[in-house]
């Protein structure tokens, strides 16, 4: 590297959305994380504290690429003027498939990542800035939904029905990283049945739906 | 699901235990979650329950919330239904009522898929697009929608249904091998053609190209009428075509209509199937009232060919020879004619060719003869009650049920289907029709 000063090499040079694209870069061909940010930052011939400028992790690299996956697909389904006059349950639908949209561009990406929280009990930090932009606009929703009599509130349990679609949403996304079906096909059928169960237990109990939704589980092993 | 729950009774004249539980499942929605539990009690308290009767509950359990799908499964228990009519009147009507349950598709994700295939949203491709389905189809649901002044039906798949027609399948092979009492090994040729039907009509693009085929092939016939096609917004899982403006047939029999309008689209509705099946040999084999249409001039509209038979030269002739007035009186040949035809197999004894024979001649004089009458009163009560009655009385035979062996060939299944179904809404619609087919015409020679 010539020798300039670091605040001009990092103007000319690098920017936050070159490392994040340098990372994922990284993390994709390796499969895993660089063992250091030094050797990550050596080999893209980066003085590593220059990195911190940026980021203070690579956790907080992926907490920004997924918070920032989460970001635009909330701010396209809420641009399209149609989406207001949908209720509830259509709005969290329009919001999943244009969340898989969204993701199947970094899939790569989401595909290494998510498996690893089954070995985790609580979110990780990369999940953090992501699960509560969801949480946010899941709240939104479901205010929706209770006005307009989609679903039911409920003393103490109304309080949780943003963690509930959180789950679901994790669901989704887990689903949708092992469908082999054809333009993931599956995980459309999945969502639909999914949030209409998840409308239906919150608003009026039927087992229609858990047994529709239980046999497509069976079926798709 | 109260209402469904009255269709449970009406037990009395079932012959077997097997045959009680069959009829038990289909339509009762509000018993399937108690089955479900009594199914894992007797697993919890019995242990090791023998392995058939585990498979038995299982089928049963899982055709429970079959009924509650739209799923391949319950078309192939409806398909088996309508089969040779060997299944009594009483468990017909049931698997016919027994209707696809699920909630339609959301907007959202009629969108997405729109998306998908497309590249744009409806409101994008049409002028108008209707965000809740007008109608459902078997594995899709109907949209309407508008373009440059024209009405247009877009009909909609279920995404992953062409996926879970074979899992589907495998569920319903029990439930058929205890309804039909076969054994395995013989249906499964059965299951391999209805399987091969049940994938085609996952197929959109075969549809809309069939479609497009069969409805200009058929432009000469009088009194029908068939949509456009339009396979520039048609995908594998889309098909637009033109809205047919009129009544669902069903509709239109409610409102009385007069005996000339009923024989009129009666004999068109004859004309269309004698014209598919002798010159085309390939048929529109899913008569079912919701896939017609009459226009308010009295049109007989056609709307649907998701299920197109090809029917193979050597079978069409074997079964038309099968099928000749007359014939049964022609004892030797008629005999030939259904060892021919896979109706005896090779391990049966005389006394069971004598008692085949008799069923058979039965079978072919009744469901053969419309053929030979110039003006079949399809609304004769007398008719199809000894259809149903002969039927009930194979389907109680204990002689029949002990032979299981399933008899007849692959293809009969679609066609008989066919027919029957034919029978069946020329009966619904009360019409006196020319059925008589010229046997002398006909190229029946091997």
């Amino acid at each position: 590297m010539p020798a300039k000063t670091k605040a001009k090499t990092t103007s000319a040079k690098w920017t936050k959305e070159k490392v994040r694209d340098a990372y994922i870069k990284t993390l994709l061909l390796e499969g895993k994380q660089p063992n250091s940010v030094f050797k990550f930052t050596d080999d893209l011939g980066m003085p590593e504290s220059e990195f911190y400028t940026f980021y203070s992790s690579f956790d907080a690299i992926e907490n920004d690429v997924f918070k920032e996956m989460m970001a635009e697909t909330i701010k396209s389904v809420q641009s399209d003027k149609a989406y207001a006059e949908f209720s509830a349950q259509e709005k969290l639908l329009t919001f999943y498939y244009a969340h898989l949209q969204v993701l199947l561009a970094k899939r790569s990406f989401v595909t290494i990542k998510w498996p690893e929280l089954k070995k985790r009990a609580t979110t990780p930090d990369w999940l953090k800035g992501y699960k509560e932009a969801f949480l946010n606009y899941a709240r939104s929703v479901v205010g929706d939904a209770i006005q307009g009599d989609e679903i039911k509130e409920r003393p103490f349990i109304s309080d949780k029905y943003d963690k509930a679609f959180w789950l679901q949403l994790m669901f989704v996304v887990d689903y949708w990283t092992k469908d082999t079906s054809a333009d993931f096909e599956r995980t459309d059928a999945a969502i639909e049945k999914a949030v209409n169960l998840s409308f239906q237990l919150l608003g009026d109990t039927t087992i229609d739906s858990i047994i529709d939704f239980a046999k497509f589980l069976w079926q798709s092993k | 699901m109260a209402i469904k729950m009255s269709h449970t009774k009406e037990q009395d004249s079932i012959p077997t235990s097997k045959m009680q539980r069959a009829s038990k499942f289909v339509g009762t929605g509000a018993k399937m979650g108690k089955n479900y539990l009594k199914y894992y009690a007797k697993r919890l308290v019995e242990g090791d329950t023998g392995r058939d009767e585990l498979d038995e509950a299982n089928a049963e359990d899982i055709y429970n919330s079959l009924s509650q799908l739209k799923g391949s499964a319950l078309k192939v228990a409806q398909m088996i239904s309508m089969d040779e009519n060997l299944l009594p009147k009483a468990y017909a009507q049931k698997f016919q009522m027994a209707q696809y349950n699920a909630p339609p598709l959301s907007y959202p994700l009629v969108v997405n898929t729109f998306r998908k295939q497309l590249g744009k949203t409806p409101d994008q491709v049409f002028d108008t697009f209707s965000q809740r389905a007008v109608n459902a189809a078997s594995i899709g649901q109907v949209h309407k929608a508008e373009l440059n002044g024209k009405t247009l039906a877009v009909k909609v798949q279920y995404p992953g249904v062409a996926d879970s027609v074979s899992s589907d399948l495998r569920l319903a092979r029990p439930i058929a091998l205890s309804l039909m009492n076969i054994k395995a090994k013989d249906l499964e040729k059965y299951l391999e053609e209805v399987e091969a039907r049940l994938l085609e009509e996952t197929d959109y693009e075969l549809e809309l190209k069939r479609s497009i085929e069969i409805t200009e092939k058929c432009n000469g016939l009088k009194n029908v009428k068939f949509p456009k096609y339009y396979p520039e917004f048609s995908t594998p899982r889309i098909i637009t075509m033109d809205w047919i403006e009129g009544k669902h047939l069903m509709e239109w029999v409610n409102t009385n209509p007069d005996q000339e309008t009923r024989n009129k689209i009666g004999q068109a509705l004859w004309d269309f199937y004698d014209f598919q099946i002798h010159t085309l040999r390939a048929v529109h084999a899913d008569p079912h009232p919701g896939n017609f249409i009459i226009t308010d001039d009295n049109l007989l509209g056609i709307i649907d060919f998701g299920c197109v038979k090809e029917i193979p030269e050597d079978f069409y002739k074997e079964y038309f020879r099968l099928m000749e007035p007359g014939i049964t009186a022609r004892k030797e040949y008629f005999l030939n004619l259904l060892a021919e035809l896979e109706f005896f197999l090779p391990g049966d004894s005389e006394k069971e060719k004598t008692y085949f024979t008799g069923i058979f001649t039965r079978m072919v004089d009744l469901l053969g003869k419309p053929f030979d009458s110039a003006s079949f009163d399809f609304s004769d009560k007398k008719y199809f009650e000894q259809v149903y009655g002969l039927a009930d009385e194979i389907a109680n035979d204990k002689q029949f049920r002990k032979s299981n062996a399933a008899r007849g060939s692959r293809h009969a299944i679609y066609v008989n289907r066919t027919y029957f179904g034919l029978y069946n809404i020329l009966h619904q619609i009360g019409a006196v029709v020319n059925s008589r087919i010229d046997f002398s015409e006909l190229d029946l020679k091997k």
